[in-house]
Order: C-alpha cells, then structure tokens, then sequence
C-alpha cells in the first residue's frame, strides 16, 4: 500500500500496472481499444478511485485512463518529477526588525501533495522566500 | 455591516454607507488593509491587494526589484513548436497571397495548424449557475486586480506568465449582477463541471472520432493577461487523435486531417480598453463553456488552413449544440515555414480572414530568417546586447540618457549589428522596428509614440517613467537578441487587414497545472451510450448522401454547410429541390418549418422555387399550390409568346442573344411557375427567329 513506487494506485490498477512492469515517473505509451496516450504516469491521489490509471500528458494535461480499456503499456522511460519548491537563502538586513512570519496558506506559496491531491503550504522560511521573493523588500 | 466612508469620518449609518460584508472580509480585508471599498454604496469600487499610495514610491507589491527576480530566460521550445525543415528557402521571392501555387508553400516548408474555439449551447456556466449567453453592457460594480506567476507543477515558472507579470498591468473588472457571482471573482471554489457541458463535448469529440479519456481532469492553464480573474483558465482534455476525411482540401479530395485533441474549458473575458498599465474586461461571457479543437499541422496552403476551419466548424455544428453568432466561435491559427517556429496567431473570428492572415506570417518568418542570416554574415553577436547585471538599463553602455526629468527620462538603446535592418520589412507596410515597437508596447505599456528609430545607426529611442523605460531597454535588446534565432515563439494578435502584431511570448506545458479544487470526474458508460446512440451524421457522410442523390458536387458541399440543410432532409427532396432551396432561401433571414413547405414537393420542379418564394412572403401553401397547378399552361403559353413576339420592338436591339434574354424576361413575368422555362426558350427561339 505505501510502496512508492505505485503510490496511490490500489488494485486493480496495480496488477496491471505490474503486469506491464511500470511504475509512477514512467514514461509510458498507453493503449486501449480506441487508441493510444502518451505521457507520465502521475502518482494517483488516495482519495480518488481505483480504476483510472493517471497520465501527464506531453501537453500538460492531465487524463484519467480505466483499467480495463487498457490493452497494453509500453514504457518509454523514467523521469521522476518533484514538486518542490526552490527553496531560497532568505535575506537578512541586520538594521531591520525581526518579524514572525505566519503562512496562512493560499496557492501561490503551496506546492502540490500528489498523495492528497491538495496543496500544502510552504513551511520553511526558504520556501516561504523561493514562492513569494517579494517578501525580500517588505 | 461596514461603513464605506468611515465613522470618524464622519461617515453616516443611513442605507447610502453602510455595506454588508462577511465578517472575515470586514475586519481582516476591509480593516486588515486587503481590501478597500470606496465610492458609493450602489455602485461600490472594490480593491483587492495590499494598499499602496502611489504606483511610483517602490512600496508597490509588485515593485521592480521583485520583478527583476523573475526575470529568467524563456525556456528553450518545445521540440514541438518547430518546423522540421532545416533548410531556410532564403531566397524565396517575395509574392502577394494568390501568385503562389500549393508547390511554392510546399517550398517554403509552410505548414499550418488550427485551434478552433466553439462554445457551447448549454443553460449554465461552466463552473457555476450563473446564465450561459446572457450578454450586457450593464456595469453594476468593479473590482481591480493584479496579477502574480506561480510554479508549475514541475516546479518550473512558465515565460509567458512571467511576460505578463512584467507589464505590472491594473487589471479592472466591470460585473453585472446577472451574468457573475462570486465563483468568477474567484471568490468561492468551482461547482461541480456542468454535466450537459460534457455530454456536448463528449458528442463532439465522437464526431471527430477521438480517443475519449477515461476520467476527466481539470488542469488550471495559467492566463496572467487578466482575461480570467483566477489567472487561470480551467480546462479539461476530452478526447485525443483521430483523422478526418478533408473532401475540401484545394490539395485533392482525398486528403485527410488529423485532430491532435479536444478540450472543453472556460471562456474568458471581454477585452473592453487597454490604456497605459490599466486594462477593463467585460465578465459576461466568462466561465461559458467552450470547446477548443486542435489539429496537427497538416494545412499546406492558406486556403487549405482556411477549408479546414470550416469543416471543423461544421463538425460541432452537426451537434446542434453549439452556438452560433459573433464571437460564439474563433480560431487560432498555428503558423510555421522552414527553420521558423510555431507562432500562434490569436482570435481569427472569420474563416474569411485566415488565407491573408497566414500567407503574411509565412512572409514576416521568412523576413525574420533574412535578418538572421544578414547579422550572421555580419559576425553580430547576441552577447554584445546585454545589459550585464545593471541594476538599472542605462547604467549599461549600451544604453544613453538623453534627457531626465522627475521620475521619468529619454534613453538611446544602441543594437550592435542591427545598422540599416530596422528598416528591415517584415509584413506588408511593416518593418523589422514594429516587432521592436510592438513588443515594448505590450510589455512595457509605451504606446509606438514614445519610440523612434534611427534606422542608419541601429539604435532606438524610447520615453517614458523610470520603470517604464527600463522595463522597454530590457525588452529592446531582449528583442534583438531574439533576432540571432530568427523567429521567436509567440503569439500574435490577428488584425483584420491581414497583418498582425505582438501578443505575448508562447506559453509551454510549464503552464499546466492541476486543479485542486475539483475532483476527477469519471465518463459512466452510460453517458457514452447514450451519445453513441443518437450520433449525428458526419458532415463528410452528409456530403457524400447528397452527391448519391444526384446533386452536383458544388451545390452538395454547399448545401451541406447550409442553414437549410435539415430542411432539405425533413422535405427528403431530390436535385430539384436543393437547387429551389438555394435559389429562395439565402434571401430570408429564418429557415421555414418544413410542414409549411410540405405541400408544395408535388409541383413540377420549374414551380418549386416560385412557390417556395410565394409561400416565405406570406402566401398560404394551399392557395399557392392551387394558383400554381393549372391546365390550361399550353395556351397562356402561345398566348404571352405571341404577344411579346408582337412587341418585340421595345427591346431596341438586333442581337439574337440580346433580343431573347429581353423577350424571356417578359414571359417570364407571366409565366413562371405554370410553364419549363426550357419550354418557354424553345418556343421564343422560335417564334422570334420566324
């Protein structure tokens, strides 16, 4: 359940995805009786189905595949994918005060949880700097 | 309740001041300084964001060193924005639209893709309950926004939202109450996806033969040009990959197009005024459902790009459920000749418009690969336009102050390499300076008056406030660098005179993210059964029926593409009634019912299109048929031919042609409908040369 790398998926999606010897971050071209997908194959959020196998297509976009459509999977490659955000060294001007900071959320300074499906706050003071640099000049 | 002018201003507590507001909006928003609320109750002005005092005391959220930040290179493009070809046809003559033949654009590698935007006839908005196509000009309140990137997914920043950024624009919104709620302001999370906004998509992409996903996903596609408030656009991929038969290719009939994919996504607002660094938008048309089509670039010619937006039109029309009228449906037109890119041109609202629009944007490529390859035989280098690490532009040689005043001065920007090719043409009328000018307009905010060339010398002057003018060195040099590589990836604002200007830098993938907001949503068999069950005909399959009936290839695509063409189906008529129906009908504003029309298919066929006339101004079919139907046509027939025989002096000419056209159009008058006009010309023919 918590192996990594088919996270999120349960069965029966798991078996197939075994079957084809994939794994999420693989790229993958994915068959089914009408056509074809190209893309990466997303971690899947725990709190959606079971059925649809999750591809990040070259595009951008985002399409959900069910499992018993899928004739065949072919891997094409593997690039692992982590949403982090560039963490910066947060300025410090000595001759001003010392603030605390309260992150109370939002999108901009958040980065996604593929485990989820939501967006969790940035939570170090370089992190908080590497998504708001505006924050240098207050 | 919130007091608009304050109490210890003296604010009153009567209806005209006071607001009503959610607690979090009053004393964290209002009080808290997010937020500000001023003019009069009736029509309030809300502000979002920090206060700031002046646009010019560096206390701006968007400050320039903020700005300076993001200032990172475009990422490279995708393998996908260029052209195979790698051999540049540099000395490809210069050619109006018209004197080249489909092997001359083969010559320039010109190739050709479309994005087609239809919206659909469904009740609501996409994401809210708010009513789909209910247009006004009623302004009820306003809100002001700015506009801030954020990172991908992938963790990347996107160039065109960074581009965007740049501008620092003052985004205004006009609301009226009846066409937005708070989901548009991005206020209140999304519904969930309208269900009869699937279902025509989920049509339309059957009718294309698409690969249809499983499982819908709604992406947010960022759009930081303020046309959507959220900065993003939420869009869903449908379907993918399929090929359509392309009976109206000028490239033969048996060609086919590709479709790359569906999706079905919000539309955005309606640009009203973009002056300086504040833009308004009109909100009624935003969140209406719309369908975006996109084809591989299989156009080969610039009619071909222009057939293929209409088959693609027709397609969503078989539907029935999209809909029609200005601005309902509007393509983007993808662009690219020989070691050039892709270049989007944007909004094209008419089929009409595409043929001149693409030839020139073949021809501003090829100018642009002209320049390339002149600064390259020159030995230029794109290095010796940089600014180094300037905090500001003319703190760099390059650049030369030429006058200063209160916060704003006058700069010489100097392009080593680019003497005499400002003066460069690249479109019709246009030179290698309105790419420059162009540019420094949309991102700097300048206006063209506030630049000048000296084409000679290879410089450009521009003026304007500190920021500004930095922000327009930046991009001047930005844009001659870009010169080296020849055609940059952007888009491209269409212009009714077949010319273009620029739009914004090509967003990439980077742009993509998923939306958190909205659960995937899952395509039931059901659904599809359902679509699969009462699938329209094809329009390529309705051309085809039409041509096995007996109608003549034209007049079936024609009729095929025709408003009336359901009628024609509902009458189940033959060659002669498609002819009467073409004939009557492009002169009235509405398509009858066909029971109205019913009565009069046992006509003869010369009858059919008077009668249909008679009945469309208000003739009772009963009574038509009756005035039409007589016995006694023989006689009325030797009856008029004798007595425009008789007068056959009126005509005043002694050309046979001539004298019978003058004598048909006489018997005509009292004879059409009651006799073959065939029958009529023999008999004149006849008589007259008697």
């Amino acid at each position: 359940m918590n192996d990594e790398r088919y996270k999120g998926y349960r069965e029966p999606l798991r078996s197939v995805m075994e079957r084809f010897g994939v794994t999420v971050w693989c790229d993958a071209i994915v068959t089914t009786e009408r056509g074809r997908f190209e893309g990466l194959i997303l971690p899947r959020s725990e709190t959606s189905d079971e059925k649809h196998l999750v591809l990040k297509l070259w595009t951008g976009y985002n399409v959900g595949v069910r499992f018993d459509r899928i004739t065949s999977i072919e891997k094409t490659g593997f690039r692992r994918a982590e949403y982090r955000i560039p963490a910066g060294e947060f300025p410090v001007d000595p001759d001003k005060p010392r603030v605390i900071l309260f992150g109370t959320g939002g999108t901009i300074a958040s980065r996604l949880d593929y485990r989820t499906g939501a967006v969790i706050p940035a939570f170090s003071p370089g992190e908080l700097y590497g998504s708001v640099p505006e924050l240098g000049d207050v | 309740m919130h007091h608009v002018q304050f109490r210890p201003r003296s604010g009153s507590n009567g209806d005209e001041n006071v607001i009503a507001l959610c607690t979090w909006c009053h004393l964290e928003g209002v009080h808290g300084g997010r937020l500000e609320v001023a003019g009069s109750v009736g029509k309030p002005r809300w502000r979002l964001g920090p206060r700031v005092s002046s646009r010019n005391n560096g206390a701006s959220a968007l400050g320039s060193a903020a700005v300076s930040r993001f200032r990172a290179t475009a990422p490279p493009p995708s393998p996908h924005d260029l052209n195979p070809r790698s051999d540049p046809p540099l000395d490809f003559p210069v050619r109006a639209l018209g004197e080249l033949s489909p092997n001359d654009y083969a010559a320039l590698g010109f190739l050709c893709g479309l994005e087609v935007h239809q919206q659909l006839l469904t009740q609501r908005k996409l994401f809210c309950r708010c009513p789909a196509g209910h247009n006004t000009t009623r302004v009820d309140m306003e809100v002001l926004r700015h506009m801030r990137p954020t990172l991908s997914e992938m963790g990347q920043y996107d160039g065109c939202a960074l581009m965007e950024f740049k501008t620092k624009k003052e985004i205004v919104y006009l609301l009226e109450r009846g066409s937005v709620c708070t989901y548009e302001m991005d206020d209140t999370p999304p519904f969930e996806i309208d269900e009869q906004a699937v279902k025509i998509a989920l049509e339309v992409s059957s009718l294309l033969g698409l690969n249809l996903v499983n499982e819908l996903h709604v992406m947010r596609k960022q759009y930081l040009d303020g046309s959507i408030p959220t900065g993003f656009q939420r869009t869903a991929m449908v379907g993918v990959d399929s090929v359509l038969p392309f009976p109206g290719s000028e490239l033969g009939a048996d060609r086919t197009l590709r479709v790359r994919q569906l999706t079905l996504e919000e539309d955005s607002c309606r640009e009203v005024s973009d002056v300086g660094h504040r833009i308004e938008f009109r909100t009624d048309r935003l969140g209406m459902p719309l369908i975006e089509t996109v084809t591989e670039p299989d156009l080969l010619t610039p009619r071909d790009a222009a057939a293929g937006g209409r088959l693609l039109a027709e397609v969503a029309r078989a539907s029935g459920k999209v809909r029609r009228g200005l601005g309902a449906a509007r393509q983007d037109v993808n662009v690219s000749v020989a070691v050039g890119r892709r270049v989007e041109l944007k909004g094209v609202p008419s089929h009409r418009l595409i043929p001149a629009l693409v030839h020139n944007e073949a021809y501003r490529q090829l100018e642009l690969l002209r320049i390339r390859d002149a600064l390259r035989k020159r030995g230029a280098s794109p290095d010796e336009l940089s600014l180094g690490d300037a905090e500001w532009a003319w703190e760099s040689p390059l650049v030369e102050i030429l006058e200063r005043g209160d916060g704003e001065r006058a700069v010489r920007v100097r392009l080593p390499g680019f003497e005499k090719l400002l003066g460069h043409r690249t479109q019709p009328g246009l030179d290698f300076f309105h790419e420059i000018a162009e540019r420094v307009r949309v991102i700097a905010c300048l206006e063209p008056a506030a630049l000048a060339a000296d084409e000679e010398a290879g410089t450009v002057s521009v003026r304007g406030q500190d920021d500004d003018v930095d922000t327009a060195a930046r991009e001047i040099l930005a844009r001659a660098r870009e010169a080296f590589e020849g055609v940059p990836s952007e888009t491209r604002q269409a212009h009714a005179d077949g010319s273009t200007g620029f739009e914004r830098i090509l967003p990439g993938a980077e742009r993509m993210y998923p939306d958190t907001d909205t659960p995937p949503v899952p395509i039931s068999d059901a659904w599809l059964h359902e679509i699969e069950a009462r699938l329209p005909e094809r329009p390529w399959q309705r051309l085809e029926r039409y041509q096995q009936l007996g109608i003549p290839a034209e007049r079936a695509a024609r009729l095929a593409r025709a408003p009336w063409a359901e009628l024609f189906d509902a009458l189940d008529g033959g060659p002669e009634l498609a002819r009467a129906l073409e004939r009557a009908l492009p002169r009235m504003r509405t398509v009858p019912a066909a029971a109205l029309l019913e009565p009069l298919l046992g006509l003869p066929a010369y009858a059919l299109e008077p009668a249909i006339l008679r009945v469309l101004h208000g003739g009772a079919p009963s009574s038509v048929v009756a005035a039409l139907s007589v016995d006694d046509g023989p006689a009325r027939l030797e009856q008029r031919v004798a007595s425009v025989v008789a007068a056959r002096g009126e005509a005043h000419t002694r050309d046979p042609a001539a004298l019978l056209r003058w004598a048909m159009g006489r018997a005509m008058e009292a004879l059409r409908g009651l006799v073959d006009p065939r029958v009529v010309r023999e008999r004149l023919q006849a008589e007259l040369r008697a």
